[in-house]
């Protein structure tokens, strides 16, 4: 009797166990569900908020206009600004401090994993992780109290004017100096991967040691450093605040050609004036966030295609013939034309 | 100190065959110095036949052009050289040559090259010192205790003498230093210049236990006055002198010409003291308030998603899908985090009642959203590294599924946990973009729930937002970020450290 009285409880006990067992890994997959739906909600609660002040009117009966949102070349709050331009200033903007940024941080990478002598190199690298771990005020502020009147002095030397020293190379700089620490990073990690019998069969065919670095390690660990520009990227077209401090947020059209002129970007408009905005002021912003998440997922989506097509190439596996073919064709297509219309 | 040695014995020997190697091509040079001796014998020759100093015999043969002797030296001569060219010709176009040359360029672009990637890793390193000298040299002067504790708000006094008050001749302030000429004999208060907004005011630095600055009181309400005059400086002074004259003294003078024009005054009727203001206190204090209350909305819940997809989840789509959806959070920048906080919390935190618009609850929400990609990705990480072994001995042991997770997972994850706990306090430190849409940028003097409030970040980009930005007091406010986000850093790195050598054991 008793001995039964025993195994009916510890079949109970088991059975409450398991239950508490579904019960619980029931609530940690409810945990990642929430987890996992996040984006999905920012997206769509700015994608039903940035539409509104095109079709709503806001307490004072203002709406954007469409057609200006597209063309307009100037940005004003009040319903009649255009975004394409700033939309191509932000990219231009980025596309500069990358210029700066992505040489000096492979460089730096190199000079950390393969020249300078093992007692440094932790050093250097927890420099490295420092600058990274600085927050962008910060740098706004270096930007604010040091850049602008290096550039201003620079603009007067070479005989530009400055709107006192906030400037689009202000911002450019800032940005690379943003964006050096994410890049060296994953330069470096990338860089310590390469495979090292690859450096040691270059040695071995008489190449010099810098040769065999700039040469087999670089080439190896070049989609590394790619994934690290596209991180940087990243991180250029998002940033608000040290943008917003030095970029001085003005500027019509073409402006932002010149990099001693003032203007704007998708970010810096955003985060403009936000203390005092109400209606449309406000709301506008919400469709400039539309637009930014579309400027950055399209980046990233074309910048991942090409990163998987390099790695391709990396593996030795044959280039698709389909793709090349498509581009042949374009160009036959391309010259036709040219030659008909010469005709 | 052995392994230094050793490279520096290798550097040595890169430089010599550095040198042996690139820069002497021996087959050329023998070459060239045969030419040259070819050359100086034929001078030396010459010299000998006709007698002459080196130079003046070869002007001499040109003249003499039938002897004979000169006629077969220059002969020979001019073979000789012309076999020597021809082997140095030669050898220019030998595979020897191009080598040696190739090696001689080489060498030079290798120091090219290292020079090259020294100078760029110098520039990142200059940067980061840079900054941090600048934000330090800027920003120390102001980061006091008054500071860090201080109102932001300005502080304003408004004070008098009692009333009936009269001052009296024979006081003693013999714990003033009476012989300073920045001492008020007659009131027994010894003043300073205290440098505000790079304006200089009179400062009362002392004030006697006699002086009958102890008892002062308020304007409006005759209440004593009794905080202290540490902090505050004097804008103006009204004061009475013993013909009923009223005179007014302007704070922004010298102590000299203030203790003059003070000490004809018999009575003080009005004067106000304002305080520096500027102060952070509010702002750290929220800082600290939006770490605590965000972590206790982050940590459960990536803790949570993290537990999920290390141990319970197999390897599906759907579980594919949540982990790209989780990655593709990091890449969100962080103003869209800011708009979406603003628009989905701000109205979840209003519920509160007594508030409006953003307050601590819809920053630290949106702070979660910031921070569970980290949290999720590093504590995964730590669950995967843990031996299977170890699980595997709790479940055959008898523990169940969920006493396995909470007693041999989660403390063994540790070091991840703490250190993505590391990087979300140095993330919610550092971030600025989404509060400013999600918190507000009103500058509080305590934490509080009641509406906006703004960090340390967004308190930096509010003051250097206006006409006239407060560089010093952004830096001093600045410093306070770099100092917590290095020690988080090498923290950081220790956990790794230790890790690393636990693993290796």
């Amino acid at each position: 009797m008793k001995s039964n009285n025993i195994q009916q409880n510890a079949l109970k006990k088991a059975n409450f166990k398991t239950k508490i067992d579904l019960l619980v890994k029931f609530i940690f997959a409810f945990l990642a569900l929430i987890c996992a739906c996040v984006v999905i909600f920012i997206v769509i609660f700015i994608l039903v908020k940035g539409i509104q002040p095109f079709i709503i009117p806001d307490g004072s009966g203002a709406t954007q206009n469409i057609s200006d949102f597209f063309l307009n070349p100037n940005w004003l709050y009040d319903g009649t600004g255009g975004m394409s331009y700033m939309m191509l200033a932000t990219i231009y903007v980025t596309l500069l401090s990358l210029i700066i940024s992505v040489p000096t941080s492979i460089f730096c990478g190199l000079f950390i994993v393969k020249v300078c002598p093992k007692s440094i190199k932790e050093i250097l690298k927890t420099g490295v992780q420092i600058l990274a771990s600085i927050p962008s005020v910060i740098f706004g502020l270096f930007g604010m109290g040091v850049l602008k009147p290096i550039v201003k002095g620079f603009a007067n030397a070479v005989g530009m004017q400055t709107f006192g020293g906030s400037s689009v190379l202000t911002g450019v700089l800032v940005l690379a100096f943003m964006t050096i620490p994410t890049i060296t990073l994953v330069s470096i990690t990338s860089m310590e991967a390469v495979d090292i019998n690859l450096s040691k069969a270059s040695l071995a065919l008489g190449a010099s040691n810098q040769q065999t670095n700039y040469k087999i390690v670089l080439k190896a660990s070049q989609s590394g450093i790619f994934a690290g520009t596209i991180l940087g990227i990243g991180r250029a077209l998002g940033e608000a605040t040290a943008l917003q401090m030095v970029i001085g947020n003005g500027g019509v059209g073409w402006d932002f050609l010149n990099v001693f002129n003032i203007y704007r970007t998708l970010t810096t408009t955003m985060l403009a004036g936000i203390g005092e905005a109400t209606g449309i002021k406000y709301d506008i912003r919400f469709s400039l966030g539309i637009v930014l998440i579309i400027v950055i997922v399209v980046t990233n989506i074309l910048l991942n295609l090409l990163k998987n097509y390099m790695t391709r190439i990396d593996k030795g596996e044959p280039k698709d013939k389909n793709k090349i073919g498509i581009i042949k064709n374009i160009k036959i297509y391309l010259e036709a034309y040219v030659h008909a219309k010469k005709n | 100190m052995l392994r230094r040695i050793n490279y520096f014995s290798k550097l040595k020997s890169d430089l010599k065959n550095f040198n042996s190697l690139s820069f002497k091509d021996e087959k050329l040079e023998l070459l060239k110095s045969k030419k040259k001796n070819i050359k100086k014998e034929y001078y030396n020759n010459i010299a000998k036949l006709t007698n002459k100093p080196c130079k003046l015999s070869l002007f001499y043969s040109i003249f003499s052009k039938d002897n004979e002797e000169i006629n077969n030296l220059k002969n020979s001569y001019k073979v000789e050289k012309a076999n020597i060219q021809n082997d140095l010709d030669e050898y220019k176009k030998s595979f020897e040559y191009h080598k040696q040359r190739n090696l001689k360029f080489r060498s030079i672009k290798d120091l090219l090259r290292g020079f090259n990637s020294f100078f760029f890793a110098f520039l990142i390193v200059a940067l980061l010192v840079w900054i941090i000298v600048y934000i330090f040299a800027t920003g120390s002067g102001k980061l006091t205790l008054d500071k860090i504790f201080g109102n932001y708000k300005t502080e304003t006094y408004s004070l008098k003498t009692e009333n009936n008050f009269a001052l009296s001749d024979n006081l003693d302030f013999s714990d003033l230093d009476l012989s300073s000429p920045n001492v008020s004999k007659k009131w027994g208060v010894e003043f300073k210049l205290l440098s505000v907004n790079d304006k200089s005011y009179v400062a009362i630095s002392k004030v006697s236990e006699n002086s009958p600055f102890n008892y002062l009181v308020n304007i409006n309400n005759d209440e004593a006055f009794d905080r202290g005059f540490e902090g505050l400086y004097i804008s103006s002074m009204s004061v009475m002198d013993s013909n009923n004259y009223l005179n007014i003294i302007v704070g922004q003078t010298t102590v000299e010409n203030f203790i003059t024009e003070l000490d004809k005054g018999v009575e003080i009727v009005d004067s106000t003291f304002l305080g520096e203001g500027g102060g952070f206190r509010g702002s750290l204090l929220n800082t600290l308030a939006l770490i605590g209350l965000s972590l206790v909305f982050a940590f459960p819940l990536g803790v949570g998603a993290a537990i999920y997809l290390g141990v319970y989840a197999k390897e599906t789509k759907v579980t594919s899908i949540i982990r790209s959806l989780i990655d593709m959070i990091s890449g969100v920048p962080s103003i869209i985090f800011g708009l979406a906080g603003a628009l989905i919390f701000i109205p979840v935190a209003s519920l509160i009642p007594g508030t409006n618009g953003g307050n601590l609850l819809s920053g630290a929400l949106t702070m979660t959203m910031i921070l569970l990609p980290t949290i999720v990705k590093t504590v995964e990480e730590s669950i995967k590294v843990i031996p299977k072994s170890l699980t595997q001995a709790s479940l055959a042991l008898g523990a169940s599924k969920t006493e396995t997770v909470f007693k041999v997972v989660l403390p063994n994850s540790l070091p991840g946990i703490l250190t993505s706990l590391l990087l979300s306090i140095g993330r919610i430190i550092g971030e600025s973009a989404a509060l400013v849409f999600a918190m507000g940028t009103t500058i509080a003097e305590y934490a509080n729930m009641n509406g906006s409030n703004a960090t340390l970040a967004v308190h930096i980009w509010v003051i250097l937002g206006g006409d006239h930005p407060a560089y010093d007091n952004a830096c001093a406010i600045a410093i306070i970020i770099i100092i917590i986000v290095l020690i988080l850093t090498l923290l950081i790195k220790l956990i790794a450290f230790k890790m690393n050598k636990f693993k290796v054991r």
